[in-house]
């Protein structure tokens, strides 16, 4: 029997021929941990723990393990290659404070170019995906015996905080969560941390030192190949390094140039936050914002006003830190704050007591928008970041600016205006952070932006990361081998026999292969999986027949032959 | 296993409080800035871990690829406890010196043309996390490199 994850609406059936379909081998990436730690401590550390959201292991040391293979499963279950990838893991006690630490580190230990099967000569990648693309692994042998350490046979190491603990004196006594389900509370989602530094190990990210553009050896890598500057209409492997070094401040206009990543980006970003200006005609236009995470959410039809500029009397009168002491004239319109000094919800908090009907906060910093981070559950208006320059363009017109913060359903939030996702460029280099990661506009958010945010579950999603793995030369695994890789893939085995078969009754009618890569047997198999008794399975597949004969999925003398069977057939 | 069990944070407060008292009159005299130091200025004296056979040095600078254990002296040459970013700046130390082995490897040409190229821990991305103002916590995603000055707060909310 096939594995059914769930019936799609019949209604929305799309019939696609079996026959249609290639017969192509596939093989999970087969992803092995070399687990470097001594006796008796990190991976192997024997203090009883309680098993925890899905988690069965009872010590420390068991539960590491498990989360990691959890993690390792998931990309597992995502690629396709034939070269198992060995990850070398460690929890070392690195430093810590009560306030901040280091969680843990990862990334490709080796990089090659030029080799066997390279798709761009001259380009580094990184080991696992180079072992893909070759076909066979470019460093052969048994896995290294410590931590990074000679022959350097493993692939990508990860490295993570043991000192996480339950410590006073380590990020205020957070400790890790070992839990499979992403519901972490306030302590440290292992799970999505390790996801999202195995997805750089993977090939997420680049090579290149932002801050001097160079690569390693002069030489650029895979990932930069599709790393791509609207306004030098360059991608960043041809570049100079000086005009590199020039396109990781480009905040808003460094894009992935990949198709797979491009083609996907509408299934998993919103539309996209605007400020439309109307009024005067010298500003007017749409400016780049950001949503509040708190609040009103944004609609499509949005907030429309005249553009106040606060003064709380005190410090930066326009810093909205104090109550608002032009109320009379915020009163009704949106209220237009700097950043800076205080938190974000004070300041709309203080703009919606004045009764702003709305709130912008302009940067204070060149770049992009204000981020607009924060909770505060009294927040009841709308409010948006803009940008340092939108805000003194307002600014400047004031009095007499009208505008409307909206949702532009015609773009993406996350992506330019020809549906490129954006990279993560910020107006000052941030090593490490700077376009090795999708920008931080993107809403919802993604497992790959630099900061990780509490809505992700990268046990259930791991978004755009595998279309842009995919980019870069990975396959996406299809275990069925139906066209529909594992992660969109309703019915992961499909049965996609010719015709229909129940309990051995050859119905004779096509076996299509319907919505999201289910075939009719896969479905009349749900029906059987499902039933408590023979009638019900009947009852079931009459149903599911009559919806795919109504859709003109199938044909009326099909729909008969396959009820036939199924009314002879021993199920359940 | 290979890799040693003593916790490489104690091995840098160790080392470097063991150092730091020698090294700092030294350090001071090298690092004071010509128009005698701006505010907040604080002195670094810093014991290069990675050439075990040679006696710990001061520097001046730390030269790119070299990164090392750090004790912390104040303005009278006195140990005083790091800076929070001081304390991220060695764990930087710690990962370098948990990877000394791949410094030392140079580019491979294989005789099929394939280059290989054994990469340094400033290449790990690195999760940092922190506790922000309404007492959770967030991370983010920065690069392990021994030059760059740690990444504060990078997601106040401010």
């Amino acid at each position: 029997m096939a594995r059914f994850h769930r019936i799609p609406a019949f209604a929305a059936l799309l019939a696609l021929a079996l026959i249609a379909l290639p017969a192509l081998p596939a093989a999970a990436a087969n992803i092995i941990i070399n687990n470097v730690d001594a006796p008796g401590v990190g991976f192997n550390d024997p203090t009883p723990v309680a098993p925890i959201g899905g988690n069965t292991g009872v010590t420390l040391g068991e539960q590491r393990l498990i989360a990691f293979q959890f993690a390792a499963d998931i990309w597992g279950g995502t690629l396709d290659s034939d070269v198992d990838i060995v990850v070398q893991a460690t929890f070392q006690p690195l430093n810590c404070t009560p306030t901040s630490g280091t969680l843990g580190s990862a990334g490709t230990i080796q990089i090659f170019s030029d080799f066997p099967g390279a798709p761009l000569a001259g380009h580094w990648y990184h080991s696992a995906l180079a072992n893909k693309l070759a076909g066979f692994d470019l460093t052969p042998g048994p896995p290294d015996p410590g931590l990074l350490q000679p022959p350097f046979n493993d692939d990508i190491v990860a490295f993570f905080n043991g000192a996480v603990n339950n410590d006073p004196n380590c990020l205020g006594g957070a400790n890790w969560y070992y839990g499979l389900d992403n519901n972490p509370g306030a302590d440290i989602d292992f799970l999505n941390v390790l996801t999202h530094e195995l997805g750089h190990g993977l090939g997420f990210a680049n090579f290149i030192s932002e801050d001097t553009g160079a690569g390693p050896l002069g030489l650029p890598d895979v990932y930069s190949s599709f790393t791509h500057d609207n306004t030098q209409g360059l991608n960043w492997n041809v570049m100079t390094d000086a005009q590199r070094q020039l396109s990781a401040v480009n905040t808003g206009n460094v894009v992935w140039d990949g198709a797979n990543v491009t083609t996907k980006a509408p299934e998993f970003l919103g539309p996209r936050p605007v400020l439309t200006i109307h009024s005067p005609a010298s500003i007017a236009g749409n400016y780049e914002a950001q949503t509040a995470a708190f609040g009103a959410p944004l609609t499509t039809a949005g907030v429309t006003g005249d553009v106040v500029l606060v003064d709380d009397g005190t410090g930066t009168p326009s810093d909205g830190c104090e109550p608002i002491a032009n109320a009379a004239q915020v009163a009704g319109n949106i209220a237009l704050i700097d950043r800076g000094t205080c938190a974000f919800t004070i300041k709309v908090a203080n703009a919606e007591a004045a009764g702003a009907v709305a709130a912008i906060v302009a940067n204070n910093v060149a770049g992009g928008p204000a981020p607009m981070g924060g909770t505060d559950p009294n927040i009841t208006i709308s409010s948006v970041g803009i940008t340092l320059a939108a805000g003194n363009a307002i600014k400047g017109e004031l009095p007499g600016v009208n505008a409307t913060m909206k949702l532009d359903a015609s773009l993406l939030a996350g992506g330019d205006d020809n549906g490129r996702v954006r990279l993560y460029a910020p107006a000052v280099v941030a090593l490490g952070s700077s376009i090795s990661h999708f920008d931080t506009v993107a809403t919802p958010n993604l497992l790959m932006e630099p900061f990780i945010n509490a809505d992700l579950a990268a046990a259930t999603s791991t978004d755009l990361t595998p279309y842009l793995l995919e980019d870069e030369g990975w396959m996406l695994l299809d275990s069925d081998g139906d066209g529909f890789p594992n992660i969109e893939d309703a019915c992961v085995d499909s049965d996609l026999s010719p015709t229909v078969v129940i309990d051995g009754c050859n119905s004779h009618a096509a076996n299509v292969l319907v919505d999201q890569g289910c075939s009719v047997s896969d479905l009349v198999g749900a029906c059987g999986d499902s039933a408590s008794n023979h009638g019900q399975f009947v009852a079931c597949t009459a149903q599911l027949t009559f919806s795919l004969w109504r859709d003109h999925t199938i044909s009326l003398r099909d729909k008969v032959r396959i009820l036939i069977c199924a009314a002879f057939a021993d199920i359940p | 296993m290979p890799h040693s069990r003593v916790s490489i944070s104690q091995l840098a407060l160790g080392v470097a409080a063991g150092c730091a008292l020698l090294l700092a009159p030294a350090v001071l005299r090298a690092e004071q800035p010509a128009d005698g130091a701006g505010p907040g200025a604080e002195q670094t004296a810093q014991v290069v871990a990675q050439a075990p056979a040679a006696a710990p040095t001061a520097q001046t600078t730390q030269p790119a690829n070299v990164q090392g254990l750090k004790a912390f002296v104040d303005e009278e040459g006195r140990l005083r406890p790091p800076t929070e970013a001081e304390q991220l700046q060695v764990t930087r130390g710690e990962l370098a010196a948990l990877g000394a082995a791949v410094r030392q490897q140079a580019p491979v040409k294989s005789a099929d043309g394939t280059l290989s190229l054994v990469l340094d821990t400033s290449y790990l991305q690195s999760a940092v996390a922190h506790v922000g103002e309404d007492g959770k916590i967030v991370w983010d995603c920065v690069e392990h490199t021994a030059d760059a000055p740690v990444q504060s707060v990078a997601r106040e909310e401010k």
